[in-house]
């Protein structure tokens, strides 16, 4: 049950990071949203053995990362989450597509194996450019942008909530399960036939908490009122930040330099 | 799903569909008298799932340990359409802060992991099987194949998302096959575990059952108008990403590929890759739905195929690298500086 | 004046919760309300507010008496800080979560913007206001869900369990906060200490219905403490 309090960790890590001041935290929400829209859509729109043509795209996470000065560290081990299905659909291409594209030095390298490698690398750059998005953008900034760009005041306000109360239920769901450990001769997880009472405590917990969570917003005269964003112009920083990422991707991406 | 393994045509459209779905929930819920008093509990009941998923148990005779989905859980504690906000933002929190799947993919995960769930397996199972009143058997059973349904059309979905992006080169059918069995034991196990918990709250608090069940329940609207909506936009935003992936971009890449002929490169491929992409391609042919890249791939232009592809990535890399270290330097000398 | 007659509350069950109860609390007096688990504390207060609706009886707040037309205004009025502020503070930021009153009563940007930096520097805590709720401590998120009541400038407050999970120098802070306050009080507690130095009059609560009202000498009465479970 570690992992709970390590997604616990995890959150409070990434809210950590958005709090920070360098020149890119002050950037826009806007501007650092397209970004990194931009950067993936061009990432994946290249093609499957277009490994070297993505290479220089690693600039965007390591200069992002040195400007925010993000712990490489940290995103790093984030990326792995996402490593199974991806390292499943590759390796099953470098089995498949065994045609020999080129050879170094004698060591003859197949498609499948460019292939494997350009997924992965879409991978990486795709993470890391949503990573670094949170990682340097406090999360009410980001429901805030989401209000001036009109998204939907109902889905915002679940987003919201839903985010608030995340880490309040891991907490709860960790104790439970401590609980449980305690008294279960140390065993790493939940027995299945336990389940259907564990996990319905713990969601009638939770549903009593939303009641309560309601109340409190009826108390303050809750009614989908529509909270007003303060404005927030796009300086000329933003322009030239966006600039900077989108003209070099962009080239990248349709001129082809070797 | 991954941003990694998608193409943007298929992510893009995966993206329009989902954000459709979404936008006709918030409708449905603004429409409804109680679909207010809602809002807190679906974001609470969000943060319930995503703690859910968290807990780990084992699985009787086999020593793997699993964890709940929660989709058709949430849907019979809820109902189909505040279940399926709920989701959807779960797995947006969970691609943003997580790096589960990707912004781009995030789409396709609403999709398979929501709308399959909520509003399509929900209300044509789940409910039908629970209209002659609720009860602990009937409860099982519905959520049983609830459960399995889902996790197979997702499954099902993830394959065709997959393919349709030509990223792999897994043929549909092998892939299909190690797909669908998986998630038929994942359905078996989620479903057993759905059951145990309607039933425990059933039994505890009938109400939340009841009136997610037969209560003044939001989201009772026309499953034909919505499912054929959703296919209509489907077909308008593939065909108009692809019509500018076939004429821009890639066409460029493509006419110049066609015109140096087919390389012995991709008839390898397509050797290897079995009878399934002649098929495909021709379809692709007749109803250019698909980018280009998706089928005939293009081992000539891919570039990188030499060895001074491999250097460049290898200098870009470095450099890369080298940026990153000297802005680190110079920023904690400056810190330094300004310390002293 | 906050004014009570007769209140019933039930629970959807039927159970009653409160029990024909009555007392008032006078503008700008500090009133602790006493009782075992259970005894209805947390009800009443929620029947205050019109969470939970009376089943009989009346709340009267100045001239105005409690019903579903005007429970918007009544809600402007009394302010209730709920036991676990996790359940208050439901915004990504503390100044969104303290802005939530006064935006949703319609005040307009600038007032509201005015409101919050009053709330929270009268209870010392600016410093907090561009944090997520995820962040504060225990003390900390106790004074933002204070602040975001505040904020609505409320005539009367009603605390449930203001000292529940605080450490000791929290506690103490808490008290001095709650003393320097100027509003009507009512305040549903276990820490019979807090009361005493809080509050001028003692209400105990038994089993939902009303056993005694009087000063505070009732915090010191062993008897009649013992026969109420506390």
């Amino acid at each position: 049950m570690s992992d709970i309090s390590a997604r616990v960790h995890e959150l409070r890590s990434l809210e950590n990071l958005s709090a920070g001041q360098t020149a890119v935290h002050r950037l826009h929400p806007l501007t650092k949203l397209l970004s990194a829209i931009a950067v993936i859509v061009l990432v994946v729109s290249f093609g499957r053995y277009d490994f070297s043509r993505l290479a220089p795209y690693m600039f965007y996470p390591f200069v992002m990362m040195a400007l925010a000065e993000l712990p490489y560290k940290l995103l790093l081990s984030r990326v792995l989450i996402a490593l199974p299905f991806c390292l499943f659909a590759g390796l099953s291409n470098a089995v498949l597509d065994r045609a020999a594209a080129f050879s170094i030095g004698g060591f003859s390298v197949s498609f499948g194996m460019l292939s494997l490698a350009t997924i992965l690398l879409k991978m990486y750059l795709c993470v890391m450019a949503a990573l670094i998005l949170v990682a340097t953008t406090p999360f009410f900034e980001l429901t805030a942008q989401l209000r001036r760009l009109h998204a939907p005041m109902v889905f915002v306000m679940i987003f919201e909530t839903t985010f608030r109360y995340i880490s309040v239920l891991l907490e709860e769901a960790h104790s439970m399960a401590t609980a449980y450990k305690l008294r279960s001769g140390n065993k790493k997880a939940l027995e299945m036939r336990h389940m259907g009472s564990f996990a319905g405590h713990l969601f009638i917990r939770g549903f009593d908490r939303a009641e309560r969570v309601h109340a409190a917003m009826r108390c303050r005269g809750y009614s989908l009122v529509h909270i007003p964003t303060a404005r927030r112009r796009l300086l000329r920083r933003d322009a030239i930040a966006l600039a900077a990422v989108c003209l070099p991707s962009l080239l990248l991406r349709f001129v082809t330099f070797w | 799903m991954a941003d990694a393994l998608l193409s943007p045509a298929v992510g893009l459209t995966m993206c329009a569909v989902s954000a459709a779905a979404i936008g006709v929930s918030v409708a449905k819920v603004n429409n409804d008298e109680f679909g207010e008093k809602k809002i807190p509990i679906m974001g609470v009941a969000g943060a319930m799932v995503f703690a859910g998923q968290m807990i780990n148990f084992t699985i009787p005779a086999t020593g793997a340990s699993g964890h709940i989905v929660g989709g058709i859980l949430l849907a019979g504690l809820l109902g189909g359409v505040p279940a399926f906000l709920s989701i959807s933002a779960v797995l947006a929190i969970q691609c943003l802060f997580f790096a589960d799947g990707g912004l781009l993919a995030l789409g396709c995960n609403i999709f398979n992991m929501g709308v399959i769930p909520c509003l399509i397996v929900y209300p044509l199972i789940f409910r039908p099987l629970l209209k002659n009143g609720l009860g602990t058997k009937r409860l099982s059973a519905a959520s049983l194949a609830s459960s399995v349904a889902a996790l197979e059309l997702g499954a099902f979905c993830v394959v065709l998302q997959t393919l349709l992006s030509g990223i792999t080169v897994l043929p549909f059918g092998t892939f299909a096959a190690l797909m669908l069995p998986i998630h038929l034991v994942i359905g078996l196990v989620e479903g057993a575990v759905t059951s145990a918990v309607l039933a425990f709250v059933y039994k505890v608090r009938p109400e939340i059952i009841g009136s997610a069940q037969y209560g003044k329940r939001i989201g009772v609207f026309s499953m034909k108008k919505v499912l054929a909506s959703l296919a209509v936009l489907t077909i308008i935003c593939s065909s108009a990403l692809s019509l500018y992936a076939s004429t821009n971009p890639d066409g460029l890449e493509w006419a110049a590929g066609k015109a140096m002929g087919k390389s012995s490169g991709a008839e390898t491929e397509l050797e290897a890759a079995g009878g399934i992409y002649d098929g495909a391609a021709s379809l692709q042919g007749k109803t250019a739905l698909l980018p280009d890249y998706a089928f005939v791939s293009d081992p000539d232009n891919a570039a990188g195929t030499s060895l001074s592809g491999v250097l460049g990535a290898a200098a870009a890399f470095m450099f890369a690298g080298a940026a990153g270290l000297i802005i680190s330097k110079a920023k904690s000398r400056k810190r330094a500086n300004s310390n002293v | 004046m906050l004014k009570v007659v007769d209140l019933t509350v039930e629970y959807t069950d039927g159970t009653r919760a409160v029990e024909s109860v009555s007392f008032s609390v006078e503008a700008g007096e500090n009133v602790a309300m006493i009782g075992a688990n259970g005894a209805g504390k947390t009800s009443l207060l929620l029947s205050l507010v019109g969470v939970l609706m009376p089943a009989a009886g009346e709340i009267h707040l100045g001239e105005a008496v409690l019903n579903k037309k005007n429970l918007r205004e009544i809600r402007s009025r009394i302010g209730l800080v709920f036991q676990n502020p996790d359940d208050q503070l439901f915004m990504p930021s503390i100044f969104e979560d303290v802005a939530f009153g006064p935006r949703s009563f319609g005040s307009c940007e600038a007032e509201t913007a005015e409101r919050v930096n009053q709330a929270l520097r009268s209870l010392e805590i600016g410093h907090l206001a561009a944090r997520s709720p995820l962040k504060l401590s225990g003390g900390e998120k106790r004074l933002a869900a204070i602040a975001t009541v505040l904020a609505m400038n409320p005539d009367f407050l009603l605390f449930d369990e203001p000292a529940a999970f605080l450490d000791p120098r929290a506690r103490r802070s808490l008290i001095d906060v709650l003393s320097k306050l100027p509003q009507g009080k009512l305040i549903a507690t276990h820490d019979l200490a807090l009361a005493e130095t809080l509050c001028s009059r003692v209400l105990l609560l038994q089993k939902g219905k009303l056993a005694a009202d009087g000063g505070t000498e009732l915090l010191r009465n062993a008897a009649a403490l013992e026969a109420a479970g506390i």
